[in-house]
């Protein structure tokens, strides 16, 4: 094998192998949506109903609101930072297009969101993690990255 | 030593290119475990249990551990029967059952229960099928597959079927590997369980 051909073979390994960070995120949010659609085990009732936890007001952290605007193809909010037990409004705009604001890891979703129009989504997520965020409507070539991360940190 | 490279070099195309276009089915990897239950005339039931892979297990923790203490409480298992199980029975519960080659209807599964510990989602039900013993063998198959091709389901390596209340049978189980349809991703194959037994001699 000469030099030229051991070259080709590293060069593909490296592009297969590592991704940016971009990429990472847009693969990792196709495949918690794939989790979530075309999954026989979830009911259509799940799948449609954005789920707002219904807790005691006072045992939650501070309230933190955020506009959001969805467009094609992005959102104009990302990393969105909040702490573990803050109730979160998000408004969200669709500037450009018909989006959705969608957390498939936590099953709640805005449903369409018209150009000029708004939705509101609330909810509050217990402990440290990362969420991934996306769009939940087809909308589009650039569909898939529309995605951006929610970080939720320790109290 | 030019040409070599160069057909090299489109082999590595063709296989990066392949490995691209990998389909991404199935999602789920199920390992599946049955319990035979017995009574006094035969056949009472077929106890379930599901072990699930990987990101399976952090969507029902993220969706149904409304707590985030890392286990499901009754309410929360509660949820998870009926939004992540009890769509099945459009797919029957990825079960069909035989009897001496004849395919059978079986009731809805009971006794649900989701149990989550230290990241790892298990399920457990029971299917209601009764099938009386007679002095010949009796043959039941079980196939338990999703045409859909979203999950496998394979058995379990150790212990893949255990035997309840049966004393009073002769018993003989093989597992076979099987061929089947599924909706969009040709044919795949899976794990039927073949169960044969009658009345001991007394």
């Amino acid at each position: 094998m000469n030099k030229k051909a051991i070259a080709v073979v590293h060069i593909l390994f490296l592009t297969v192998t590592f991704n940016s960070p971009g990429e990472k995120v847009q693969y990792e949010m196709q495949a918690v949506q794939d989790m979530t659609f075309d999954n026989p085990f979830l009911s259509e009732e799940f799948i449609r109903s954005p789920m707002v936890q219904d807790r005691d007001p006072a045992s939650r952290g501070k309230s933190k609101e955020i506009s959001m605007k969805a467009y094609n193809w992005g959102f104009s909010f990302s990393p969105i930072e909040i702490r573990s037990e803050d109730r979160v409004k998000i408004t969200v705009e669709s500037t450009e297009g018909i989006h959705g604001l969608f957390f498939p890891q936590m099953g709640i979703n805005t449903g369409p969101v018209v150009t000029d129009e708004v939705s509101v989504i609330e909810f509050v997520v217990s402990g440290s993690s990362d969420i991934i965020f996306g769009c939940n409507i087809p909308c589009g070539n650039g569909h898939y990255s529309m995605n951006g991360q929610l970080r939720v940190l320790d109290r | 030593m030019l040409i070599m490279s160069r057909k090299l070099f489109a082999i590595m195309i063709f296989l990066w290119a392949v490995v691209q276009g990998m389909p991404s089915h199935p999602h789920v990897l199920i390992t599946n475990r049955l319990t035979l239950v017995f009574n006094e005339q035969g056949l009472k039931g077929i106890g379930v249990s599901w072990d699930f892979s990987g990101v399976f297990n952090g969507m029902i923790k993220q969706n149904f551990d409304l707590d985030g203490n890392g286990s499901l409480s009754d309410s929360e298992v509660a949820l998870v029967e009926k939004g992540a199980f009890s769509n099945l029975k459009n797919f029957n519960y990825f079960t069909s059952l035989e009897v001496n080659g004849k395919a059978q209807q079986f009731a809805a599964p009971i006794e649900f229960h989701a149990r989550l510990y230290e990241g790892q989602v298990y399920y457990s039900f029971f299917i209601p099928f009764e099938l009386k013993a007679k002095r010949r063998k009796t043959e039941l198959r079980i196939s338990m597959k999703d045409e859909t091709y979203y999950s496998e389901i394979r058995m379990r390596l150790e212990e893949p079927i255990l035997f309840e209340n049966s004393g009073s049978y002769d018993l003989e189980y093989h597992i076979a590997r099987q061929s089947f349809d599924t909706v969009d991703w040709g044919q795949q194959t899976g794990d039927a369980v073949v169960i044969k037994f009658k009345n001991k001699k007394n």
